[in-house]
């Protein structure tokens, strides 16, 4: 009986523990994680022995958080030269901001945290819970830059690019499609991934600027009392300042200070904002395939085609082949990586533009480990396309095709190319369509097709 | 209790409450699972209350009709509410019906662990606190499994004298049994964490947790399927080992393939595989019905795996490690208070 009245009590020992170990639990407020990677980056490029102070790079967060709030309350900037509204909308920010839940009515919250941050980051640094064994990694949207675009390299992508990636998702990979959530929720999350983006990118102009023009001392947000009694004191033959004089001059440093991050900022913003403007120019305008096709039987009308007899295959099957010559040409290039044979075998020893800017094409061992500490992902070579599974992963239209040889993927060694008219890029794509439907693509005639091939 | 006692007439009613407890509680750990996987917890933010009304007064037709996370998450309040009540009508009869005082205790225990389950669930909602739904989450396979201990332990066949048999290869089915329910619980824990990750966990948390995960399974998967094989045909075999041990080789079959397709409907085919048309073409479809049905099946095949582990090391202690079944019961008994 003692035993068991023993039992009972420890079980309600054991209960009420349980209980008082679980009441002092509670969720902590999610927090944006520090550029760490870039911060390092910058240390190094400024020579700064001891790196950054905790003080400077809490100042950074501090100036950030002030900026763009924080992961449960996000907020906006307000600038003077810039009109941040024509580029973020507070209100979808919010729906995809905080926690996960509902109201009684449905309406979501926490969107980001429910759909993204798994993979890349509350931070969108790309390294959430379940990056390390996805590959490709997810993005870090930090640096803004997006494979998938229809603006060339070195443009930010227009919101619409990213909402189709959002919407589609990526074959063969781990980004799914959300094809199935209501349009809103779909632009919310597009909204909160480009807020992501433009915090991250403020804070490398923040690390520049701490790079550039702060000393090793130095603050971004305010200046040093100190350091402003030393300036004085050099400007003065070493003599003593007078408090009133390092006062002023503290002030002075601070104005200036705060009107140098404000310009990061709008530097930030407007580069967004310039990817519209530059998309509505006539001369990045896409011309219609159709048209292209147009064009090509006209000139081969003009070598001496028989009009009636020209088929829409013939012109195909021309356009095809002269894609091929584009291929395998100087100008397209494009065997030099894919292939000779299309299977993307061509370069497999390249890094990707965010692997790259830490450690270079041809990292040193130390650098890699470094970084590696600051929480850069093990890197991984980027593989090029293998064009014979009629698979692309920045979409599968046509004008997919005909953005990514015009204008690139960003991040990756896959270049633009300026020098191809839109004509021939139309026969390149043509051509590359047309890849998976070759007798060489078949699973079970390709392994020696290609052997011989590329012997 | 002795042996002449149990050919006595037996109360029904501790079973049949016992065999309700198990019916409640496998579908609300699918349902609780469906909460996880659409990530409908917090779509009541309140708690025991839903939205200021008292639980069982919330209006029907606005619990039916509304936002579908709301219909899970109080779906799940409701039925875990009625395993709470099955598990109090299970005590009074096992109180009044049973005179056995282990089991009594046991029926104890599973209204304890009732209660705890319903607080964790309780606080997590309060608090918002992702790792207190991974404990809710784990905390509920192990009382399905313990429910379906009590539905063996109140059955009339576990009630009569056993045809014990001193056999080494049966102690060593009972053991092994034993041995496959605790790393099932382990790896089910496991599972729970790749499903409650914290999202400030670092990636290398994940990374061990999925490895953890599938080499755990191969474990079991081998395993399983040698006490399958022994209980089945084995010299150990016994016809009262053939149904859970046919049921295990079902359900682990069906698992890995769960596994491995909740896997791909979540993270799309493994990189290597990209060479295959159907791997390069696969676009992972977030919050399909296919993805959501294909986690929590897997989540409630786990339980079901556990619960039939649990059966059959009881089972096999019954017929081979120990003579009688209430020499077991007083095992039972001695054991809990050695600890």
């Amino acid at each position: 009986m003692s035993v068991c009245r023993n039992w009972r009590h420890c079980l309600a020992a054991l209960l009420a523990a349980a209980f008082a170990g679980l009441a002092g639990c509670g969720s902590p407020d999610a927090k944006f994680v520090e550029y760490r990677t870039y911060a390092r980056l910058s240390e190094k490029a400024a020579g700064y022995e001891n790196g950054f102070t905790h003080l400077q790079r809490q100042d950074v967060n501090n100036v950030l958080a002030a900026l763009y709030g924080t992961p449960d309350a996000p907020s906006l900037p307000a600038l003077a030269n810039v009109d941040v509204t024509k580029l973020l909308d507070i209100s979808k920010l919010k729906l995809a901001a905080g926690s996960v839940g509902s109201d009684g009515k449905g309406r979501p919250r926490g969107l980001y945290r429910e759909h993204c941050a798994h993979c890349h980051g509350i931070t969108g640094d790309g390294n959430g819970p379940t990056a390390s064994f996805l590959n490709p990694y997810p993005r870090d949207y930090r640096a803004g830059l997006f494979k998938f675009k229809s603006t060339p390299i070195g443009y930010r992508p227009l919101h619409e690019d990213l909402k189709k990636i959002v919407i589609d998702g990526i074959p063969g990979t781990a980004m799914p499609s959300f094809r199935l959530l209501p349009d809103q929720e779909i632009e919310a999350l597009v909204e909160y991934v480009k807020y992501l983006a433009i915090r991250g990118e403020t804070e490398r102009q923040f690390y520049n600027g701490l790079k550039d023009d702060i000393s090793e001392s130095d603050f971004l947000s305010h200046a040093d009392p100190a350091v402003a009694a030393k300036e004085l004191a050099d400007g003065n033959d070493g003599k003593a300042p007078a408090q009133k004089a390092i006062d002023e001059k503290v002030a002075e440093t601070d104005k200036q200070r705060l009107e140098a991050i404000k310009g990061y900022t709008e530097t930030v913003f407007q580069k967004w904002l310039e990817a519209a403007e530059f998309m509505t120019q006539d001369t990045v305008k896409v011309t219609n395939r159709n048209d292209a096709m147009r064009v090509l039987r006209e000139e081969l009308v003009a070598a001496g085609s028989n009009e009636k007899k020209l088929t829409d295959e013939m012109v195909l099957a021309e356009s095809q082949q002269r894609g091929r010559k584009l291929f395998y040409g100087p100008i397209g290039n494009c065997f030099t990586c894919h292939g000779p044979t299309a299977l993307g075998d061509g370069q497999l020893g390249d890094y990707d533009g965010w692997t790259v800017e830490l450690i270079g094409k041809t990292p040193k061992k130390e650098d890699i480990k470094d970084y590696i500490k600051h929480g850069m992902p093990e890197p991984r070579n980027i593989r090029p396309r293998n064009l014979r599974h009629g698979v692309y992963r920045g979409g599968m239209r046509p004008l997919d095709l005909y953005w990514r040889v015009r204008n690139g993927i960003e991040g990756t060694p896959m270049p633009g190319n300026d020098k191809l008219k839109p004509q021939e890029i139309w026969h390149l794509v043509n051509y590359v369509q047309s890849l998976p439907y070759e007798q060489i693509s078949n699973p079970y005639e390709a392994v020696p097709e290609n052997r011989r091939e590329r012997n | 209790m002795t042996e002449t006692a149990t050919t006595a007439k037996v109360n029904p009613w501790p079973h049949r409450l016992a065999v309700a407890l198990a019916l409640v509680t496998l579908p609300l750990i699918a349902v609780g699972g469906l909460v996880t996987t659409t990530d409908a917890g917090m779509a009541v933010p309140d708690w025991p209350g839903t939205f200021g009304y008292n639980m069982f007064l919330y209006p029907l037709s606005t619990w039916w009709s509304g936002p579908w996370d709301l219909f899970v998450e109080h779906g799940h309040r409701l039925l875990g509410a009625l395993a709470g009540l099955v598990t109090i009508g299970l005590v009074i009869a096992v109180w009044l019906g049973d005179s056995r005082r282990w089991m009594r205790d046991a029926s104890l225990a599973a209204l304890g662990l009732v209660i705890f389950q319903g607080v964790l669930g309780g606080l997590r909602v309060l608090f918002d606190e992702r790792m207190m739904a991974l404990v809710h989450g784990c905390t509920g396979p192990l009382f399905f499994a313990f429910s379906m201990c009590l539905v063996e332990l109140t059955s009339r066949t576990w009630r009569q004298p056993a045809a014990a048999q001193n056999l080494p290869a049966g102690r060593r089915l009972a053991r092994g049994a034993s041995l496959a329910a605790c790393l099932a619980y382990l790896q089910l824990t496991v599972g729970a964490l790749l499903r409650h990750i914290p999202l400030d966990a670092p990636p290398q948390v994940f990374r061990a947790a999925l490895l953890f995960h599938l080499v755990f399974a191969g474990v079991l998967v081998v395993l399983v399927g040698m006490l399958a094989a022994s209980a089945f045909a084995g010299s150990a075999g016994h016809p009262s080992l053939r149904l859970p041990a046919n049921c295990l080789a079902l359900l682990m079959i069906t698992q890995v393939w769960l596994g491995v397709s909740t896997y791909v409907m979540k993270y799309s085919w493994p990189a290597w595989m990209d060479r295959f048309d159907f791997a390069a073409s696969y676009v992972v479809q977030e919050k399909s019905f296919g993805q959501s049905l294909t986690a929590t099946a897997h989540v409630v095949c786990g339980s079901l795996i556990l619960a039939g582990l649990t059966t059959l090391a009881l089972r096999a202690s019954r017929l081979y490690a120990a003579k009688t079944s209430s020499e077991l019961g007083a095992n039972l008994t001695l054991m809990r208070a050695a600890t």
